[in-house]
């Protein structure tokens, strides 16, 4: 049986905003990678979206019963590109070494959208460090027969949102969001498809879950499915009335099946208590 | 003795489901569907021309291990083309549906039939909660509110409310009501002790539908007559039922290979996925709380593993010459002294020309044979 990750114990309801998130420095052989973290527990690395990391509610659910590490893709927020490194693929073989730093070789991986991106091909070419792994709203997957992504600011606002009044307000300045784009082109990642991970999705081996929204219009639903069809222990799950920002849109479904799966594992499909008190 | 014939309707398009659940349905084929369910159908409403008392119909969620999610629609569909067999629902599973939908469609088929529905109430197994997410946990107190509730749907004479810990309902009164009074008979599952007491408690017909030996069938028997005796009655035979795989040829070879065969698809592809979710459930929840000694996938391993012989010996399985099922059948009733027999005459992947065949020999050299069995002890109880 495909198990979860050894839960923190959890009474109450705990105030999330208690959790805050503290910048680390990691070393690794391309140079630092600027780490954030918050929560106790069991590792698990949260693998941000383009949109770069901002903390959302079912993030800091997490933080309740984990230790949240999300780095920051080298190149984002400020942060210096790393040497060689100029693909999606490439940067999953970073996050692989900083596993081995931060959670002696293995933990669960959650990813959405680009971190999605990264994460699959994390668990693809480093399957022994992964497991469980969350694919949220995975981009990479976008065929190309399809119209091309639009990145035009209105546009962008309603196909990432289903409930615009639940996005985080923005606090980052215009130039940090242009260096992030900029970032984004350096790893090839503005095209949303990515013909060799779609080639080879199907050798993930970890237990996986995949996320979508009902109204993400970004990420195909044929594409969610056949990653359903070829991952061999994965489950997709459509979370209801969300976009493409599903963490934004629907924070209490998105973090509640989060946690659920993480804690569970294969067992997330039978309707009981998320730590049960008995076996 | 009365005879049912039951039939789980599989979908036997395909020659491996898998071991992870759900089964994925992407290679369902929707023409093959439309000619087994024909076939099926025609295979009950055969039933009744055979001499059976009754057609069973039961329900199994997101499986090809039985098509009927809602067998009450196959009910419908029986009281079309049938006139005496009783309509022997077994069942609807009660802690996943809402209470009173059953106790409404159970009334229909009732009136529908003119009185001739026997109302099964099951639980259901493990993959059901999965596949409906009902809190495994409270499998035992939603089964034992609903099924107070339906009953009191059914007889009340008045509109009334419904204020329970799983269902709340202000101002109940269905239409139709039943025909048969004070209610349908009930029908539930006892294939364990807790069951097994339950079903008393409800002077509910027991069935044992899956026999693991005739030791195993005799302890819930007594278990019941314990429970039923403790509440001050007497049951007589026609209040247990006893359900067996049945293969009926002219030469016990033939019906040992078809009965073997369509064993081992029913527990290498139907079965499949259904023990991984089994599995879940059991280990993290209290399903069978009441039962620690239940191991059904053990039980399963072992029905496969066994040979026919050892499984006619145990009292698994009908199988032989019309000859040779007569006597397990009054070998059994020795054993157990019960009054229902279910016969689940298509096991897997069996060919319908064979199930046909076989329930044309059971109703010319079975039935007629062994139908007095129980018969004045039934009469005495009453």
């Amino acid at each position: 049986m495909r198990g979860g990750l050894t839960p923190t114990p959890c009474e109450g309801t705990p105030d999330v905003s208690s959790f805050s998130f503290e910048a680390e420095w990691h070393e690794l052989s391309p140079g630092f990678v600027k780490c954030l973290t918050a929560g106790s527990g069991p590792t698990l690395l949260y693998l941000h979206s383009a949109a770069g990391f901002r903390p959302s509610p079912p993030v800091e659910r997490l933080c309740r019963r984990f230790r949240v590490v999300a780095p920051i893709v080298p190149g984002f927020d400020g942060t210096p590109m790393l040497q060689g490194v100029g693909s999606v693929a490439a940067l999953a073989d970073v996050y692989a070494a900083l596993i081995d730093k931060i959670a002696g070789g293995r933990c669960g991986v959650a990813g959405q959208s680009l971190g999605a991106w990264i994460g699959a091909w994390l668990a693809l070419k480093h399957p022994e460090k992964v497991e469980p792994l969350i694919l949220a709203s995975p981009a990479g997957f976008r065929d190309p027969s399809l119209p091309p992504l639009s990145f035009e600011p209105e546009t962008m606002l309603r196909q990432l949102h289903a409930h615009p009044e639940r996005r985080p307000p923005e606090t980052r300045p215009p130039e940090q969001l242009a260096s992030n784009r900029e970032a984004m082109k350096h790893y090839r990642a503005g095209t949303s498809w990515d013909e060799d991970l779609n080639r080879r999705i199907g050798e993930i081996r970890s237990l996986t879950l995949i996320v979508h929204g009902t109204k993400d219009v970004r990420v195909p639903a044929d594409a969610v499915r056949k990653m359903r069809q070829v991952i061999p222990h994965s489950h997709l799950v459509y979370v209801n009335d969300a976009a493409h920002s599903i963490e934004f849109d629907q924070p209490e479904r998105v973090g509640k099946l989060y946690e659920d799966f993480l804690l569970r594992g294969e067992a997330f499909i039978v309707n009981a208590p998320v730590a049960p008190e008995h076996a | 003795m009365k005879f049912s014939q039951i039939h789980h309707m599989p979908y036997t398009g395909i020659n491996e489901a898998g071991l992870g659940w759900p089964i994925s349905n992407r290679r369902f084929d929707a023409k093959t569907a439309i000619d087994l369910f024909r076939t099926y159908i025609d295979v009950k409403v055969f039933a009744e021309a055979c001499g059976f008392d009754e057609i069973g119909s039961n329900e199994h969620h997101m499986s090809p291990f039985g098509m009927m999610p809602n067998p009450n629609l196959i009910g419908a569909a029986l009281i079309e083309r049938t006139s005496t067999a009783r309509i022997f629902q077994c069942g609807n599973l009660v802690p996943l549906i809402n209470p009173l939908r059953i106790a409404e469609e159970y009334a229909m088929l009732d009136v529908m039939s003119g009185g001739r529905l026997t109302a099964g109430l099951m639980r259901g197994i493990p993959h059901e909660y999965v596949a409906y997410n009902i809190a495994p946990d409270e499998s035992w107190g939603r089964m034992r509110e609903a099924v107070e509730l339906i009953l009191r749907a059914w007889t009340e004479p008045e509109p009334f409310g419904w204020e329970g810990e799983y269902y709340q309902f202000r101002a109940v009164s269905i239409w139709p009501r039943p025909v048969q009074k004070p209610h349908p008979p009930l029908a539930m599952s006892g294939g364990s002790p807790s069951s097994a007491r339950f079903a008393a408690e409800f002077k509910a017909i027991m069935g044992i539908l899956r026999v693991t030996d005739l030791g195993q069938a005799k302890e819930l028997i007594r278990i019941y007559t314990e429970q039923a005796r403790a509440d001050g009655w007497e049951p007589g035979p026609d209040r247990f039922m006893v359900g067996v795989p049945t293969a009926v040829a002219e030469t016990f070879g033939e019906a040992k290979q078809v009965l073997h065969q369509g064993t081992q698809y029913f527990f290498d592809v139907l079965q499949g996925g259904i023990n991984r979710a089994q599995q879940l459930v059991v280990r993290n929840t209290r399903y069978n709380s009441g039962d620690r000694n239940v191991r059904p996938l053990d039980r399963d391993q072992q029905m496969k593993l066994a040979s026919v012989e050892e499984r006619i010996e145990r009292g698994q399985v009908l199988c032989g010459t019309p000859d040779m099922v007569v006597d397990q059948i009054r070998r059994m009733y020795a054993e157990l002294g019960h009054g229902h027999m279910n016969l689940i005459i298509k096991i897997g992947n069996m060919p319908d020309d064979f199930v046909h065949r076989s329930m044309r020999l059971i109703g010319e050299g079975v039935l007629p044979r062994v139908r007095s069995l129980g018969t004045e002890a039934s009469e005495r109880a009453a």
